[in-house]
């Protein structure tokens, strides 16, 4: 009896926990589905404008889905083993290259310039700086919403990021990063990467004299 | 998580799990017997039995007089208590003072080079003259009813010897306050123990043995500082019977601060480790009932299991710590905080929802369901003590504190056994 119940119990959580996996992957497709239905809403778009003005076009229509997704996928990151995990992140790869080619097209065509960042990164035993370089990534994340950033695990084995770093001559050793059809390798600090990219700073200053502006008009109202 | 990880959590939870069912199912078996009063059919005073009650003292000045004062309370013919205090070489004034129950008639006072309690216990075994003997810590009260329950239950002949239940007195820190908890689950697990068999402790404070048992199976035993412990595993191999009398009410001085208690419970888990090994042939071994299918192996499997937890926890915080000061040297401290429009922040809530929801697995819910299973013992040891103090907090101490703390002194307790350390009696 002793052992039925607890086998009742234990399959009670095991389902359940089943359950909320499925339920989990289900949100994670989801997402991927939302992202997939903006990136051909932007592409048919994209299409349509071909023959006209880009007046009608800007940062916006590029999917702001990403992040979001990419940070579930992190919390997930450990379980490594999971088939359905992988599949999910094999997917979200395959729709960062299709929002970042879109995002390229849209570059040329109506003179857009979104800052972009392609990141190649391997298993944490053949890649030291990668650890670093992913809390430099996460940081401009969170501080600049508008930097795009695809970051593409050099594990799974997806032939549209093969292809992809072929065209950038992506190598080991990671980690490996891509901005402005430049290649760099290895750790850069922030620093580094406002030197690289001055658009941050021309970001920050805009955001300084925001803030002076503000605290001199709420010093003004209360006088 | 991987899933060698996973796997052996999910075994380890599972025998956990299996354990707690039992307890519960054997509560629902006897529950008529819980809440009945001992004294419905007491022992006429007549036939009421002599009792030596051996007193181990040793720097016991601050206790030592409301110990014999309780005892002097009891609710028994005070020509059949005999009480035996035993001086272990106390270094303090314990012997002057114990000199005022010199010329009380039915107190003794004996005093000895110090040998530990166990040496003391023994000194007063042999010197023993009643058919009924038992032991009162000096740290300790006893309920003026406590020995009438405890002799009650002596009316089976099978039983060799009798326990009480034990409550902390006036829990009045958070450190007791969290073992006042404890105690009040330790009276419900007493008391099923004692239902199905296998306790494997006689508490130092108020067991009671018929003397005939030391005749038959020896006296006490060094026995890493556990003398209790390994007493209560010899009879159990002798498969001599030893009840609960959970109306037997006696109140313990539980340590004060932490590093007391931590200091207690390496030489009680220490011991309880060290007994079981030295008893391993009643492991896993059918002749010796509930206690050797399931008490003892299933105790262990918990101390390693959490050793098991407590290493990988362990594991993992470094992990998190090397992760945050990689993260912090890279970008420094604005690494934690998340940026929102004009500054920094670090706001944790938003980012709890989705944290909580990818971070429920199969083990967080059965570890509901055996936090459930502590609570409803605690509140059940309660309703049993006849626990009237509104003292609630003690539950969410407990809890909260105790899967913290008590690793800390169970890795202690099993270095010890490794290195074959005893943790010293005070």
């Amino acid at each position: 009896m002793t052992f039925i119940i607890t086998a009742l119990i234990f399959g009670t959580a095991l389902f359940v926990n089943n359950l909320l996996d499925k339920s989990r992957a289900g949100d994670l497709r989801s997402i991927q589905d939302t992202i997939s239905l903006n990136i051909l809403s932007s592409e048919t778009q994209y299409d349509l404008l071909r023959e006209t003005s880009c007046k009608n076009v800007n940062d916006s229509i590029l999917s702001t889905e990403l992040n979001s997704l990419e940070k579930k996928l992190s919390y997930l990151e450990s379980d490594q083993s999971n088939e359905e995990f992988n599949y999910i992140k094999k997917y979200y790869e395959l729709l960062q290259i299709k929002d970042f080619s879109l995002m390229q097209r849209l570059s040329e065509k109506c003179g857009l310039k979104p800052i972009s960042i392609l990141y190649f990164y391997g298993s944490k035993s053949d890649c030291a700086d990668c650890e670093k370089t992913s809390a430099v990534l996460n940081h401009l994340r969170n501080t600049y919403p508008n930097v795009r950033i695809y970051s593409f695990d050099r594990r799974l084995s997806v032939s549209a990021v093969d292809t992809l770093a072929k065209i950038y001559k992506v190598k080991e050793p990671y980690p490996v990063l891509v901005i402005d059809d430049e290649t760099y390798t290895g750790f850069l600090s922030i620093e580094r990467m406002k030197e690289i990219l001055p658009e941050l700073k021309k970001i920050d200053k805009e955001r300084a004299k925001n803030n002076i502006s503000s605290s001199t008009t709420s010093t003004s109202t209360a006088k | 998580m991987s899933p060698t990880v996973s796997g052996i959590i999910y075994t380890f939870m599972f025998f956990l799990v299996y354990y707690q069912v039992f307890i519960l199912l054997t509560f629902f078996e006897h529950k008529h017997e819980f809440g009945k009063e001992s004294l419905k059919t007491p022992v006429p005073e007549s036939e009421l039995p002599s009792v030596t009650i051996l007193v181990p003292v040793f720097n016991e000045f601050a206790t030592v007089e409301k110990t014999i004062q309780s005892l002097l309370e009891l609710n028994y013919p005070k020509e059949k208590i005999l009480i035996s205090i035993v001086d272990d070489g106390s270094t303090d004034n314990t012997w002057d003072l114990i000199q005022k129950f010199a010329n009380i008639p039915n107190i003794t006072l004996h005093k000895k080079e110090n040998g530990g309690k166990y040496t003391a216990l023994n000194h007063g075994i042999k010197n023993c003259t009643t058919d009924f003997i038992g032991c009162l810590d000096a740290d300790s009260e006893v309920d003026s009813e406590a020995l009438r329950h405890i002799i009650n239950k002596f009316s089976d002949k099978e039983i060799m010897a009798v326990t009480p239940s034990m409550k902390i007195r006036n829990p009045d820190t958070f450190v007791r306050m969290m073992q006042n908890a404890e105690y009040n689950m330790g009276i419900f697990l007493r008391k099923i123990m004692g239902l199905i068999d296998a306790q494997y402790v006689t508490p130092g404070p108020f067991s009671i043995f018929r003397t005939a048992v030391f005749a038959q199976i020896g006296n006490y035993r060094h026995a890493h500082n556990t003398e209790d412990l390994e007493m209560a595993l010899r009879m159990q191999s002798k498969h001599m019977k030893i009840a609960c009398a959970d109306k037997a009410v006696v109140y313990t001085v539980g340590p004060r601060t932490l590093y007391r208690l931590y200091r207690q419970r390496v030489r009680w888990t220490g011991g309880f480790i060290q007994n079981a090994l030295d008893y391993k042939h009643m492991i896993l071994n059918p002749k010796y009932g509930n206690i050797g299918m399931l008490v003892l192996p299933l105790t262990m499997w918990i101390i390693v299991g959490t050793m098991f937890a407590l290493c990988y926890s362990l594991f993992e915080i470094i992990l998190k710590i090397i992760k945050t000061i990689t993260e912090i040297s890279a970008v420094g401290w604005k690494s934690q905080f998340d940026y929102l429009g004009n500054s920094f922040s670090f706001n944790i809530i938003p980012q709890f929802k989705d944290w909580l929801y990818y971070h429920i697995q199969g083990t967080f819910i059965l570890s509901i369901f055996s936090l459930g299973l502590i609570v409803f013992a605690v509140w059940r040891g309660r309703k049993l003590a006849n626990v009237r103090d509104s003292k609630k907090m003690d539950i969410v101490y407990f809890i909260m504190l105790y899967s913290l703390i008590s690793p800390i002194w169970l890795a202690k307790s099993v270095y010890n056994t490794i290195r074959r350390r005893d943790a010293s009696w005070r």
